[in-house]
């Protein structure tokens, strides 16, 4: 799969990603290698330049995501994401006008509207276990950093996705902060069988060790620089 | 799709009221385009509106009289009947002819000398209810006769007619039913409404001495009268009406000239208004869809996050709608209890210079429209909106978190 951005400044590729339920895998790469644009196609949320194959099977549904793309199936792409994706971003992302109850709600609510199954109606107990079950009624302005990137893992696993994309979510963490968030983060999606790719520059945390992992390389060729994430 | 609108009305809601200050403040904006542009129409139809209907609504600012006796025939009579907008027509005798000597009331012994008749026929815009018959010799009196004569419905009226004939003076006495009392409101002075024949039957007994007063009830009716009583249907209609009448030869005015001027005033006021109320409404169109939009690009984070999030463009179209639906809503309960506050402190102060409903008067169905086109507007303007928060893209959302 790859991403050319627009100037041709730099190639973006991803070889050989495979993940079954279950299965995390880091993707590892300084700050502005393109983790977050490779996150981003993988979460149909970025059409790619190119790609051999981009196929995304969830509980429920089937996306292929080339296809999707090519045809402009916004909706396919949009009840995709919706009910069989996960994302939890750098800062969290949580709409501001919303408490954090209602912000874990929202993945719920999307995906049962856009035709998922019935909601595991887990929001609150994921919140609990990750520390922020007496913070669930203010809204994201009135916590922490860390209650808020919380909240963002609980919202991004409440609605019980398939694939959990986590672009370097504790990276506005202290140390023992991100750490804890990280562990619960891997623990919670192996108890909820969800596959998850997670970015981060920080590969080296003991939490991480076992993980396989997708490091970035640059070379360069016909097409200029390329920044090759592989295993 | 409903399921999809209530999920979008429930988190414009939610962002509304997480910054009450800004949502005030659109809202204060809206009340400060809207209050201005109610007070003006509420001022035009609660001063002007006043006088207009006051002027519609007495039916002697309808009337058109002529100028000058001339002789009109069946065929004048017809086609002036006929003539587009014209309401009620019906030949007159001279103004000489058509006066008692004595209207007397035999059972009070009351009596009036010199009582005006007037012709009368069905649809008399100067009194409700059917026209008195010749035949049962019946007659309506203005509220002034009746109060002269002390005479009420179902009481008789003797109408006594004279002439001098070689130096002597001869009378006629004819006995009348009382069918209705005009009210004061429509004529004030003291008249009576009676057949055309018994005017017709007067006119030739005063002017043909050939007439013996035993038969002078059983003359044929002339063909020729030398005057009309004439009423426009609307006081619209007026200067039709009396065009029409000058073109088919009668030398007319209007008894009501004023009325004329007032309606052109409130043709001018109503140009003036729709004039000022396109600036205004154009004006707050355009602040409403810039705040919206400006309202959008402060979101657009969020927004890129809930089609990250799986979104269709329906729910995200539909929070911008429903913003501003939202905003306009408030903003016209706001503008409403503005505006009955201040109509009803400036109605009381200028308590003399209003009509019925005072000054400032906006009817039950005025403020409705206006809400609906407010409402209207606040969803055209939102399309601005919609259109962007529409394509903004999934990975912006996913950049910006």
């Amino acid at each position: 799969m790859t991403f050319a951005q627009a100037g041709g400044h730099l190639t973006l590729r991803l070889e050989g990603l495979e993940l079954s339920a279950g299965g995390i895998a880091l993707l590892v790469g300084e700050s502005g290698s393109g983790k977050s644009t490779i996150l981003a196609m993988l979460g149909a949320a970025l059409r790619p330049t190119r790609a051999a194959r981009l196929e995304l099977c969830g509980r429920t549904a089937r996306l292929s995501t080339l296809e999707a793309w090519r045809q402009r199936d916004e909706g396919a792409l949009q009840r995709f994401r919706a009910r069989e994706l996960g994302f939890v971003l750098q800062t969290g992302g949580l709409l501001p006008w919303l408490s954090l109850r209602r912000n874990i709600a929202e993945t719920a609510m999307l995906s049962s509207l856009s035709g998922g199954a019935p909601p595991p109606g887990r929001g609150e107990e994921i919140a609990v276990r990750l520390g922020v079950g007496h913070v669930l009624d203010r809204r994201p302005r009135d916590v922490s950093v860390g209650q808020r990137q919380r909240a963002a893992v609980a919202r991004a696993m409440a609605h019980g996705p398939s694939l959990l994309l986590a672009d370097e979510p504790t990276a506005a963490l202290d140390g023992a902060n991100a750490d804890a968030v990280d562990r619960l983060m891997i623990e919670m999606a192996r108890d909820y069988g969800m596959a998850a790719v997670i970015a981060t520059h920080r590969p080296d945390r003991p939490h991480w060790r076992d993980l396989p992992r997708l490091t970035q390389r640059l070379s360069s060729g016909p097409e200029g620089v390329v920044s090759v994430f592989a295993a | 799709m409903g399921r999809w609108f209530l999920h979008a009305l429930s988190l414009a809601w939610a962002e509304l009221r997480a910054d009450p200050r800004s949502t005030a403040c659109f809202m204060l904006a809206f009340v400060g385009a809207a209050l201005p542009l109610l007070l003006l129409l509420a001022l035009k139809q609660g001063a002007i509106g006043a006088i207009v209907d006051e002027l519609v609504e007495d039916p002697r600012n309808r009337e058109i009289i002529p100028v000058s006796s001339a002789v009109y025939d069946g065929d004048f009579a017809a086609r002036a009947m006929a003539l587009d907008g014209m309401g009620f027509f019906i030949p007159d005798t001279r103004n000489i002819s058509a006066r008692l000597a004595l209207a007397r009331n035999p059972t009070a012994r009351r009596s009036y000398p010199g009582l005006g008749l007037l012709p009368t026929g069905p649809g008399d815009p100067l009194y409700d209810g059917p026209a008195p018959r010749w035949e049962a010799r019946e007659v309506v009196l203005s509220a002034a006769a009746a109060r002269e004569l002390a005479l009420s419905p179902g009481e008789r009226m003797e109408a006594r007619a004279e002439r001098i004939l070689r130096g002597e003076r001869q009378a006629v006495t004819l006995e009348l039913t009382v069918i209705a009392i005009a009210p004061a409101e429509r004529i004030g002075q003291p008249y009576a409404f009676v057949p055309l024949r018994l005017l017709e039957a007067m006119e030739a007994f005063t002017d043909d001495a050939s007439i013996r007063p035993e038969t002078w009830l059983e003359q044929p009716p002339a063909g020729f009268h030398a005057s009309f009583r004439a009423y426009a249907a609307s006081v619209h209609r007026l200067e039709d009406v009396r065009d029409g009448l000058k073109a088919l030869g009668a030398d007319v005015r209007v008894r009501a000239e004023n009325a004329a001027i007032v309606l052109r005033l409130d043709r001018v006021l109503t140009g003036l208004y729709a004039l000022i109320a396109t600036c205004g409404a154009g004006g707050f169109f355009l602040g409403l869809a810039a705040s919206l939009r400006a309202n959008l690009e402060r979101q657009r984070a969020a927004f890129g996050m809930l089609r990250l999030l799986g979104a269709p463009a329906l729910l995200r179209g539909g929070v911008c709608v429903a913003q501003a639906l939202a905003v306009v809503g408030g903003g016209l309960v706001l503008t409403l209890a503005s505006f009955f506050m201040l109509s009803g402190f400036v109605n009381v102060v200028f308590s003399d210079l209003g009509g019925p409903y005072g000054l400032i008067y906006a009817g039950a169905g005025t403020l409705v429209s206006a809400c609906l086109a407010a409402l209207f507007l606040a969803v055209v303007a939102a399309l601005w909106s919609v259109r962007e928060a529409i394509r903004i893209g999934a990975d912006e959302g996913f950049r910006s978190g």
